[in-house]
């Protein structure tokens, strides 16, 4: 069994439940251990606004909590990934952030060498794991399914620090439902941002912003949408909220991946927290047998 | 929401051009007006944020008008501008940089992001654990849903870290 480390950031642990229960009852399945990262902190995110080094300081030392358990993190959650990625691009090309990140870490007792793999989990699944290996795991193929999938922005950009996909033409995600046996779409928003980062800013115009992409998919007609980040996630499946800030009749079924991966590998809809998606899930899960 | 008023704008100012230029990790100057940072902005239709106008206006010395600016708070951080950028000037980068002179120097500190931090110097994440509802309205949270508690960092990290952002209690 391949084990490593879990950083499951805010949103995950304080609210996006679904996400958790649902990577937790795959990965076993697919040979993979998840080991928490303890006494973990927020990842630096919300810092880069108002303070650079503090932010990566937060980032580091999440990392060097991870590496005392393992030598590759994943973490489910992009704007994670992000913050994480580019602490530890700085940390191996700035001597000066690197000694004084050091020393702070020296205080507590922590200690970071800097040769950890972090991986979100889309690249995680997709080139660790392999798509091989989950559609061997299969035992409900999707195959009735037609889906978008929604990438999202920071396991993409900015292509110098992350490179989970190609940043104009991501096509993992949609390998990896199309693994369990369901079709993927092209479409021309795929590429366009939830608007989460603006949630707590702009608490009802941030809707707006992905609003555009459930009108889009409802245009198109699909039977869902999928996910691999908790905030896009929140962002699009809250759709009492674009309905009522920008008008129409959304009602698109979003799911992320994991909880896809856990029909697909046999597991009951409530296991994988599906009851917690506020979006009308039960349009897909009637379309398979689960 | 609009960057400036061409028929009023105020006087550049040198110093602070050069002040942020020296701070930007990217040069600013090199931008020639393609427009592609705008053209992809995700803040552009509703927000009207023009990243091509950041950039001019700190090239200009306008730095004051953009400290003081809604504008950079409506950045979703989507990261096409600098992405996309052939002149390799990230718009991003000096929208984050100019948010953080603006939060620095107290000419601008949303309460949101205030919140946040002071979320995070409390338990070490901008929110608290929350009870969710099933779509029937059934509570749910953590505890219901046998997940693992969240384990608190130490309270000498908090502190650290409280001195450090210059933002603990009673500032």
């Amino acid at each position: 069994m391949k084990s490593l480390a879990v950083y499951w950031g805010c949103y995950i642990l304080t609210s996006q439940y679904q996400y958790e229960l649902s990577l937790r009852e795959t990965m076993p399945k697919l040979g993979v251990k998840l080991i928490d990262v303890e006494e973990a902190t927020c990842c630096g995110f919300l810092l880069e606004s108002i303070d650079k080094f503090a932010s990566t300081y937060l980032a580091i030392r999440n990392l060097s909590l991870a590496e005392k358990i393992s030598k590759d993190l994943l973490t489910p959650c992009n704007g994670c990934y992000l913050s994480l990625s580019e602490a530890l691009h700085r940390w191996r090309v700035e001597e000066s952030t690197r000694s004084k990140i050091a020393s702070l870490l020296r205080d507590e007792n922590l200690f970071f060498k800097g040769e950890l793999r972090v991986y979100h989990a889309v690249n995680f699944l997709h080139d660790s794991l392999g798509l091989r290996k989950i559609s061997e795991a299969v035992v409900n193929p999707l195959n009735n399914l037609k889906l978008a999938t929604h990438p999202g922005c920071h396991i993409l950009r900015p292509s110098e620090i992350v490179s989970a996909d190609d940043p104009e033409n991501p096509r993992k995600l949609d390998e990896l439902v199309e693994a369990l046996g369901a079709e993927t779409i092209n479409y021309p928003g795929k590429l366009d941002c939830c608007g989460g980062p603006l949630l707590s800013l702009q608490p009802e115009k941030s809707y707006l912003i992905s609003s555009r992409k459930i009108n889009e998919l409802e245009r198109i007609g699909v039977d869902g949408l999928v996910v691999s980040c908790p905030i896009c996630f929140k962002m699009f499946d809250s759709q009492d909220v674009i309905r009522r800030v920008a008008g129409g009749k959304a009602s698109l079924p979003v799911v992320y991946y994991t909880q896809l991966l856990g029909l697909a590998l046999g597991f009951k809809p409530d296991t994988l927290g599906l009851n917690l998606n506020q979006s009308p899930v039960e349009k897909l899960t009637s379309k398979i047998s689960c | 929401m609009s960057l400036t008023d061409l028929m009023s704008s105020s006087k550049a100012v040198k110093d602070l051009k050069i002040k942020i230029k020296r701070l930007a990790e990217k040069n600013f100057d090199y931008c020639f007006i393609c427009g592609k940072c705008t053209g992809g902005c995700t803040s552009i239709s509703y927000f009207r944020l023009e990243p091509h106008k950041v950039v001019n206006m700190a090239k200009l010395g306008l730095v004051n008008e953009l400290l003081t600016s809604d504008v950079l708070w409506v950045c979703t951080q989507c990261h096409k501008c600098a992405e996309r950028c052939p002149q390799k000037v990230s718009p991003y980068d000096l929208i984050m940089l100019l948010r953080r002179e603006a939060f620095k120097s107290g000419l601008k500190r949303p309460t949101p992001i205030l919140l946040g931090v002071r979320n995070i110097l409390k338990n070490g994440f901008i929110l608290d654990e929350q009870t969710v509802f099933s779509r029937d309205l059934d509570e749910f949270n953590r505890e219901t849903l046998s997940l693992p508690g969240i384990p608190k960092p130490s309270e000498k990290f908090l502190k650290k870290l409280s001195d450090f952002l210059g933002l603990g209690e009673g500032k």
